[in-house]
């Protein structure tokens, strides 16, 4: 009994917050099972109505359903998120372990993530997304460039700390070479951390993407993302603030999730924290 | 304290360098040409390229990058093209509505964050605790221009208590008229970072709560309101500080969007209409002036250490 | 994704038959369809009785201008404040026709010389004198800065003379008929400004240090960045007597101040207006009409935009330099479905063939049958006949202007419909301006043609150069004579022969002519007519 109350401390977090990740992902996936309407249906006759047992939340200003809208926006924001992860994950992991194993590296690489970070990251993905355009891609990479020095600092912190570790120094002195020292010692040991790290940029990735849609230099208005569905909602803020509130309450429970999620497997990982 | 002062601020000037380049290689990669912005779609080939010549567009990149970096040197930031005035001058225009959004959110987060933090570790493990924690995590996952809009319905159209777009100026109205002007805006930001900021204190009020020191001044029978404010707050500030400091940094950024949705005259509006101008010095200057601040804010972050913490030690 | 816009489109175009037929039919008793059958009326209430003075009046613009230099900047944020503080040497009502201004002017018979004589008694807002030099100066820095001054005037002026202190004569070596137009030009006109500023400024922008002194019936008083323009009554303005209507109409200054106060965001704007922070709100979108009317605090005024929403062809290279396509496009478009898609509703927009707005003298409706033949087959034929061989055409389009892009969008998806491979490549607006000078990047690009007071001064028109590079034989004939014919009645003869060939060569496509809705609070009144807006005679109850 108490070893089981014990557990629940230890993984509640952890289990709310990816139990509700994984509800959010299984929305995006059964997206077309859930939405009660198609997300792009008009119907004009219907428009600005609030919610009801027909439009849980209601319809928009051209009669579509918000909360099919709400349930298909979840695979954009979850689609980006996701590529953030990867993009930045195996970018900054590589960038790190150069930059934490290499002296020469360091240099470069850390003054370069520094001058990224010496400014708001909302506003070089602002100025990113002047270059490239809008668009899913271009909103996935100027978030990742955005948010890769964080994951260069962490892994290249790790690895400075790992790098004097006893197995390391044997393994140097064994004549390992460098590549095998990296990926079979270092690199393992940089695994928590990066996981961590990673949960917590998906959810500030959830979170810029719909302010730069918001603002509208993010996605095009035909993507039913959360950030679009707010900000032509915003038109009716007088007449019908349901459509600002509910669309906004997805964006924070996805960002809750993962945000619970991270802090629970920092406690879970790193010991050192708690 | 100074020599460490000194130091820091000359090994910011390589960091600031590489945000010139990164800033200067992005933005002429941006395509479109402020001059045919300023002269609308009805403007011919002609027009364009004379006032791109008057402007000094056509000269080549490296030369206008050389320029730029000699003048940036001597404190010239160049002159705004859609404005034709000093960058530093249109910059300074648009610092107070900022400066006092920023200062006032922050103020905001001090007030809920903290209090709401040491409530939660001095009844650790309890609900209140639970519940502070709740809250303070659901605070961190809120969109701030999405507080700020619901903001806008519960106070400005639901009920007139707040005006929802505006701005007045300290020297026109005094600073209670401004502040009652950026009060919807400074909430939003604030009660964003509130959150954070509590739960940093919670964190740090617990590692210092288990120490001796704590339960000595309680045994010597300090009421616990003073041991808490005295001893425990006190010792627990320095992580406190940096997750101000860095919440600070974070505001600055989060006004960009806040300042449209409330029509704030400021650095964020500023950043985002030059960007759409294409006004090339005014994006430099406004992206290097804000990695100065940046660079300060976190130098006083370390010092900040110092005065909480005296046996911090600036080599 | 793709799969998914398709259906988004059919959806769109499903949506607006859906609009129309409710409409039309008025079955359908809904929210929407009673919003729209109840749009025409204004629901202004003109009290009765004489407009009061004094007040604040607190207007938006879109953005905080770059300078108030109205003789240089073209932009309407510029000329919104500074059409208060300057003002022309001639003004000019709603049909174009020129008035009593700064000066006074007669014209010869045959057209060839026309005398200005300068109003006494005018005074600078520095309480200078206008004297003839700064006439003179004013009209040097117009000549030598604005292409349209010197095409109307400069081109074909044999003299400027200066013969006594308050006369400047203007005698042309062939006929000019746009020189009066031009003289009282809302657009880049000859503004009066003291020659003291004029010779500090020279070819340069005139910024607040140097000084906006003009001779209008508001001052300027202060500029703060991003904030509000503020504007006063000058005193010792001296309206005209002119029996005029639009800006030629006498100006009465009836607010005491006017606050003109840039705002980005349309809906900001509007929530403004709303919520009391602003008098004027401009841009209402037609799906908040009746929400806004329902409001007794507020008005809702419909008026003309004048602003033609279409497509530009590459005229220099690459598939669409063949007319039959063209053609074939104009064929397949369904204007109506498009406007409607751009507008969300029938009262926001006018059905035009023409590249003239519709309170104009020079409305016409050649090609009328072309513009709204809407015929999937016949464009099919047209399409077979040309030399099109399934190249992908790239559309170049912004959602910076909500317009263009929707409009783009049902327009790409039209022309896939026929057989026709399009990319739609949406960018922001400063891109689109760059990659349409360049005709190696687009096939068609969305515009937003603006109002003007001659076809000559139609951007694809009035230049061979302008993007696109409509240049043809016939287009240059009809352009140059309309430059040099002075009678009106030819004039409108040329146009309507332009218009017919601008249906057969088709540069360019116009879906039709967007109107607006002005939100104004109740207590506002007199508000301005036409396409341009001033503020000088309207009035606070």
């Amino acid at each position: 009994m108490v070893k089981l109350r014990k557990f629940w401390r230890r993984y509640s977090q952890i289990a709310f917050g990816g139990g509700l990740f994984l509800l959010i992902i299984l929305m995006a996936v059964f997206a077309p099972y859930i939405a009660t309407h198609d997300p792009g249906a008009y119907a004009m006759q219907d428009a600005l109505q609030p919610p009801s047992a027909e439009h849980f939340c209601g319809t928009d200003a051209f009669g579509r359903d918000v909360f099919s809208r709400i349930v298909y926006g979840a695979r954009i924001s979850l689609t980006i998120a996701l590529s953030v992860l990867v993009v930045c994950g195996a970018l900054g992991t590589v960038l790190g372990l150069l930059a934490g194993y290499y002296h020469w590296a360091e240099v470069t690489i850390m003054r370069f993530m520094d001058g990224l970070m010496a400014f708001p990251s909302i506003l070089l993905a602002l100025v990113i997304l002047t270059v490239f355009g809008s668009g899913i891609q271009n909103i996935i990479l100027a978030l990742s460039i955005s948010y890769l020095p964080r994951v260069v600092r962490t892994i290249r912190g790790t690895v400075i700390s790992v790098k004097e570790y006893e197995h390391v120094e044997a393994a140097r002195a064994m004549g390992a070479s460098d590549a095998r020292i990296i990926f079979k010692y270092i690199l393992p040991l940089c695994i928590s951390p990066l996981i961590i790290r990673l949960t917590l940029i998906m959810a500030l990735t959830v979170l810029s993407e719909s302010s730069l849609t918001f603002l509208g230099v993010g996605l095009s208005p035909e993507i039913p993302s959360w950030g679009n569905i707010l900000s032509e909602g915003r038109q009716y803020i007088t007449t019908s603030p349901y459509l600002i509130t509910l669309p906004g309450l997805a964006i924070v429970l996805s960002v809750l999730s993962l945000n619970t999620l991270g802090d629970g497997l920092r406690d879970m990982l790193d010991p050192r924290l708690n | 304290m100074i020599n460490y002062t000194v130091r820091r601020l000359i090994s910011a000037i390589p960091t600031l360098f590489i945000v010139a380049v990164i800033v200067f290689a992005l933005i002429h990669m941006i395509p479109g040409n402020p001059a045919a912005v300023m002269l609308g779609s009805d403007a011919t080939p002609e027009e364009i390229a004379a006032l791109s010549e008057k402007l000094g567009l056509n000269e080549p990149l490296p030369v206008q990058l050389v320029k730029w970096f000699a003048d940036a040197l001597r404190g010239d930031m160049g002159d705004s093209i859609y404005y034709s005035r000093s960058v530093t001058e249109v910059l300074s225009e648009r610092l107070e509505p900022t400066f006092l959004i920023v200062g006032y959110a922050l103020l905001v987060a001090i007030i809920i964050g903290v209090p709401l933090g040491v409530l939660a570790a001095v009844n650790h493990n309890n609900i209140l605790d639970k519940l502070c924690m709740i809250v303070s995590m659901i605070g961190i996952s809120c969109p701030s221009f999405w507080l700020g809009l619901n903001l806008v319905i519960l106070f400005a159209v639901q009920r007139s208590i707040f005006p929802s777009v505006g701005y007045v100026p300290i020297a026109e109205g005094g600073l209670a008229t401004t502040l009652y002007y950026i009060s919807l805006p400074s909430l939003a930001l604030g009660l964003q970072r509130s959150a954070s900021i509590a739960r940093v204190t919670r964190s740090g009020m617990l590692d210092v709560l288990g120490n001796d020191y704590i339960r000595t001044a309680r045994a010597k029978g300090l009421g616990e309101f003073f041991v808490i404010a005295k001893h425990a707050l006190k010792n627990a500030m320095n992580p406190i500080v940096t997750q101000v400091g860095m919440s600070l940094a974070q505001l600055i950024g989060g006004a960009v969007v806040i300042e449209t949705i409330f029509n704030i005259p400021g650095l964020g509006q500023l950043a985002y209409d030059s960007l759409m101008r294409r006004d090339y010095p005014m994006i430099q200057g406004h992206i290097l002036f804000i990695a100065m601040a940046y660079i300060l804010i976190n130098l006083v972050v370390d010092l900040l250490y110092r005065v909480f913490d005296p046996r911090v030690d600036y080599q | 994704m793709k799969k998914y816009r398709v259906l988004r489109l059919a959806s769109l175009v499903l949506a607006a038959t859906i609009l129309l037929t409710a409409c039309g039919g008025g079955g359908a008793s809904s929210a929407a369809s009673e919003s729209a059958s109840s749009l025409p009326q204004d629901t202004r209430v003109e009290p009765t009785g004489e407009p009061q003075y004094g007040g604040t009046l607190k207007v938006t613009i879109n953005s905080d201008p770059g300078s108030l230099d109205i003789m240089l900047e073209t932009s309407e944020d510029t000329q919104v404040p500074a059409s208060h503080i300057f003002e022309t040497l001639l003004s000019q009502d709603l049909k174009g026709n020129a008035h009593t201004g700064v000066c006074s002017y007669e014209q010869s018979e045959d057209g060839m010389v026309i005398t200005l004589t300068l109003r006494d008694g005018l005074t600078f807002h520095n309480g200078d004198p206008v004297t003839i030099d700064d006439i003179h100066a004013t009209i040097d820095r117009w000549l030598a800065n604005v292409p349209f001054a010197q095409n109307a005037v400069g081109s074909k002026v044999e003299s400027i003379e200066y013969p006594d202190d308050k006369t400047v004569v203007f005698t042309f070596a062939e006929p000019a008929p746009l020189a009066l137009q031009a003289l009282s030009s809302y657009d880049r006109g000859p503004y009066v400004m003291p020659k003291s500023i004029l010779e500090e400024a020279g070819d340069s922008y005139i910024t607040e240090d140097i000084g906006y002194i003009g001779t209008g019936p508001y001052m300027f008083v202060e500029w703060q960045a991003d904030r509000h323009i503020r504007l006063a009554r000058f005193e010792d303005y001296q309206p005209t007597d002119n029996d005029a209507d639009g800006m030629a109409a006498p100006k009465m200054a009836y607010a005491d101040e006017i606050m003109v106060i840039p705002v980005k965001d349309k809906m900001t704007r509007i929530t403004g207006v709303q919520t009391g922070s602003y008098d004027v709100g401009i841009g209402v979108p037609s799906n908040m009409y009746s929400t806004l009317a329902a409001d007794p605090n507020l008005a809702v005024v419909m008026t003309d935009l004048g602003i033609n929403p279409g497509m530009v062809f590459n005229y220099i290279e690459g598939p669409t330099t063949d007319p039959k396509l063209r053609q074939a496009i104009l064929a397949c478009l369904d204007m109506d479905s498009l406007m409607m898609a751009a507008e969300g509703d029938p009262n926001f927009y006018y059905l035009s063939p023409c590249f003239m707005p519709k309170a104009s003298a020079f409305y016409n409706e050649a090609g009328l049958e072309k513009y709204e033949q809407y015929d999937v087959e016949a464009a099919k034929a047209l399409l077979a006949e040309s030399s099109y061989a399934g190249e992908t055409l790239v559309y170049v389009t912004t959602k910076d202007y909500d317009y263009f892009y929707k409009t783009a969008l049902l327009a790409a998806d039209m022309m896939r419909q026929i057989g026709i491979e399009v990319e739609l490549t949406v960018v922001d607006n400063a891109t689109l301006e760059q990659m349409r000078s360049d005709p190696t990047q687009y096939n068609i690009f969305s515009c937003g043609l603006t109002a003007k007071t001659d076809p000559t001064l139609i951007a694809f028109l009035a230049s061979d150069n302008w993007a696109g590079g409509y240049a043809s034989e016939r287009k240059t004939e009809l352009v140059d004579a309309l430059m040099s014919t002075p009678g009106q009645e030819e004039r409108l003869a040329l146009w309507e022969e332009l218009s017919q060939l601008l249906y057969e060569e088709v540069p360019v496509i116009t879906f039709g002519e967007r109107r607006n809705a002005v939100v104004t609070r109740s207590n506002v009144h007199g508000l301005f007519e036409g396409t341009k807006k001033y503020y000088w005679n309207t009035w606070l109850s």
